[in-house]
């Protein structure tokens, strides 16, 4: 059987819901669009941990300092997860982990908008863990039923844990909403910045992805090996949906008069974000990339020789 | 012993064992997300967070005792009023969490086993305290260090025996940790009271059965305890610029209103 | 050391010994400890564990691990590396989804609904 006529059964067995395991044979074009997904997923897990940990010993009280460690915590080990899931899809192209954090130094390697962005106040903080975790929490709920059983396994474990993290988030948000004036402004404020991130999240609708004809074509071939399920867009309105009432019923406003719900089909009309400026940010052109980077960059080369011995052990035993 | 003198001898020792865990916890915390490798990342940071819970609970019985409220005395208080070890205070290394990190693995290995071995013995001592609470609480403190202990010595056994760059790191780390040990087992004149009022039952026996520990347990792994000694005595109040910094970092948010709800 | 086809002896195989076999019975389940058995290698503890532990079972993947190359945590609960270590971590308050339970009544007063990870996805 020839590589066309094994992709057509390959194709054929994920649509009858078949998954596929680590060493099972798969299209090399599947291969590739998984290791670019979770590779993605893993490295924002990792460079996520950033601007939340900002906040870590800054936390109000001991409280919710231990909250906000124990949060960042579980994203490290999302991102442990996700890498181990990916050097196992690497390993056939002899590459690993050292791999994904060389191409994350070199540019090569993108991860998530959110994560460029400053976190400037401790209202920020919380609307990473309520508003951007929900946001996260709605992909990754959409990729459990997806075809790659690793992955999804990894994310079963994850989105258990994510269930803490949304109320983390909603907790510190909701003291700040019935909190003092100066509390409620700190909010306002947070969200008045963040809103045009939260509206890139999910990434570009198809028609519109930057880059003209062709684009949106990692969106399409992740739909077709049923990796994903759902379009960017169908999660921002879900997430529009979820998350529009609820920040409205804390007396919060949203920062885009065109925001609106067709009662008839429930779809929300909104001001599309800046897809170019979009595409910039996670070119690494966002306002805190290259601090990020180069925090990441330092304490992993400061960390070399730690490395070469836990390896060197290996070899040893 | 009356009410007038154990109330400040107990109010001195739960403000030493609170502040040194939660110096303890903010240094941990700083390797968030920067440890050298992934897997110890995660693990490092349920250390980080059992220390802060541990200075939280001591905190907790220093505001049952009427000494103000946890979150005020974790975050208002200044330096001369903290009893934490200066050791416990440094930084894991040049650069801060925020800004070029050149942290220290070797460092933070080598301070947080000589904190270890003393918290152990420390805690041994203090579950015959005569303050229940605080014997209860220190029972079930020390089951939980007891993992730490053995996280952390699993590491510097790799590290010291793995020759080259890695141990010549540990030797430095050692030399620059005992240069500010000097008052981690100091027990800052305060022993003869905790003794008499059974407080703390063997107090004035920690110095010399820490340093006896720590020399056979490192000779075992072809280590020396290099000079123990100390610049300022935290046990004391005296401390070095570094804590006025970790303060400020503590109680960044908390300080703006103290009587908000977070 | 004689040779096995002379003298009729056999030369100890250096893979004989303890296999523990373990199974997923799910197509995306954990895969999980069945029995162990004793084999010469690890293909023959692989066709071994099929016919004696799994053969009235669907299965979807199948391990057999020496159990040499286990590193086991005692399980005497006095050891302090003991596997169990949750029994001995002192109550958190702050990482459970029930630490946050009292959200629910807090949306409720807002005429809006509590989330968790099921309604979500």
């Amino acid at each position: 059987m020839d590589v066309a006529d094994r992709t057509q059964e390959f194709l054929a067995r994920l649509d009858s819901g078949h998954k596929i395991e680590a060493e099972d044979w798969m299209p090399d074009a599947y291969r590739a669009e998984l290791i670019r997904l979770i590779r993605l997923h893993g490295i924002s897990e990792i460079m996520g941990t950033l601007p939340e940990k900002e906040w870590v010993p800054r936390a109000p009280t001991l409280y919710r300092k231990l909250a906000l460690m124990a949060k960042v915590q579980d994203e490290a080990g999302h991102g442990q997860i996700l890498i181990r899931v990916a050097e196992d899809l690497m390993a056939p192209l002899h590459q690993n982990r050292e791999d994904i954090m060389a191409d994350l130094f070199a540019g090569r390697q993108k991860f998530h908008n959110v994560f460029h962005m400053p976190v400037p106040t401790w209202a920020d903080a919380g609307l990473i863990g309520w508003l951007v975790d929900g946001a996260a929490i709605i992909t990754q709920g959409m990729l459990l039923s997806g075809s790659y059983a690793p992955y999804t396994r990894a994310l079963r474990r994850i989105v258990e844990e994510e269930g803490f993290h949304i109320q983390h988030g909603e907790s510190i948000c909701m003291a700040l909403a019935e909190g003092t004036p100066r509390q409620r402004a700190m909010f306002q404020d947070a969200l008045t910045r963040w809103w045009p991130s939260l509206m890139m999240f999910f990434g570009p609708p198809e028609r519109s992805a930057p880059g003209g004809a062709g684009a949106g074509s990692h969106q399409r071939a992740n739909l077709r090996f049923r990796i994903r399920s759902k379009t960017n867009e169908e999660l921002r309105q879900r997430y529009l949906t979820k998350y529009v009432p609820r920040i409205r019923a804390l007396g919060f406003s949203i920062p885009d008069a065109t925001l609106a719900q067709d009662p008839d089909t429930g779809a929300w009309t909104y001001q599309p974000p800046d897809w170019d400026l979009w595409r910039r940010i996670i070119g690494n052109g966002g306002p805190r990339s290259a601090d990020r980077l180069e925090l990441r960059r330092m304490s992993y080369v400061e960390g070399q020789w730690v490395r070469d011995l836990l390896s060197s052990t290996r070899k040893a035993v | 012993m009356d009410e007038k003198r154990w109330r400040p001898a107990l109010g001195e020792l739960l403000a030493q064992l609170a502040d040194d865990d939660l110096v303890t916890a903010f240094r941990a915390s700083e390797w968030l997300g920067l440890a050298p490798h992934l897997e110890e990342d995660v693990a490092w940071s349920s250390i980080a967070q059992d220390e802060m819970g541990h200075a939280a609970m001591y905190f907790s019985l220093l505001e049952q005792l009427g000494f103000g409220s946890a979150d005020d005395l974790a975050h208002l208080r200044g330096p001369a009023d903290r009893r934490n070890s200066v050791l416990l205070e440094r930084p894991n290394g040049p650069g801060t969490y925020l800004d070029q990190p050149r942290f220290d693995w070797a460092y933070a290995l080598a301070r947080q086993y000589l904190y270890d071995t003393l918290e152990a013995l420390r805690l041994d001592g203090l579950v015959e305290s005569s303050y229940q609470p605080l014997a209860e609480l220190a029972a079930k403190i020390r089951r939980e260090e007891r993992y730490h202990a053995l996280h952390h010595a699993t590491w510097l056994e790799e590290v010291a025996q793995a020759g080259g760059e890695a141990s010549e790191r540990l030797r430095h780390a050692f030399v620059r940790a005992a240069a500010d040990a000097g008052d981690l087992a100091y027990t800052s004149g305060w022993a003869r009271e905790w003794e008499e009022s059974g407080l703390w039952p063997d107090a004035s026996e920690l110095p010399a059965a820490w340093a006896h520990q720590v020399e056979r347990e490192l000779s075992h792994w072809g280590l020396v305890l290099p000079p123990v000694a100390s610049v300022h005595n935290g046990r004391a109040g005296e401390h070095s610029p570094d804590l006025a910094s970790v303060i400020a970092q503590l109680s960044d948010v908390y300080r703006t209103d103290p009587v908000a709800s977070w | 050391m004689t040779n096995p086809g002379q003298s009729g002896e056999t030369v100890p195989h250096q893979d004989f010994g303890v296999y523990e076999v373990f199974a997923q019975t799910q197509p995306l389940g954990a895969m999980e400890w069945q029995a162990s058995l004793m084999a010469g290698s690890p293909q023959m503890a692989l066709s071994l564990a099929q016919q004696n532990f799994l053969r009235r079972r669907q299965i979807y993947g199948l391990w057999v691990v020496p159990r040499d190359a286990i590193a086991k945590a005692p399980t005497d609960p006095t050891d302090p590396s003991h596997a169990a270590d949750a029994l001995f971590r002192l109550p958190k308050g702050y990482r459970e989804l029930s630490d946050y339970h009292y959200l629910v009544s807090k949306w409720r007063q807002y005429q809006q609904q509590a989330m968790t990870p099921d309604t979500m996805a």
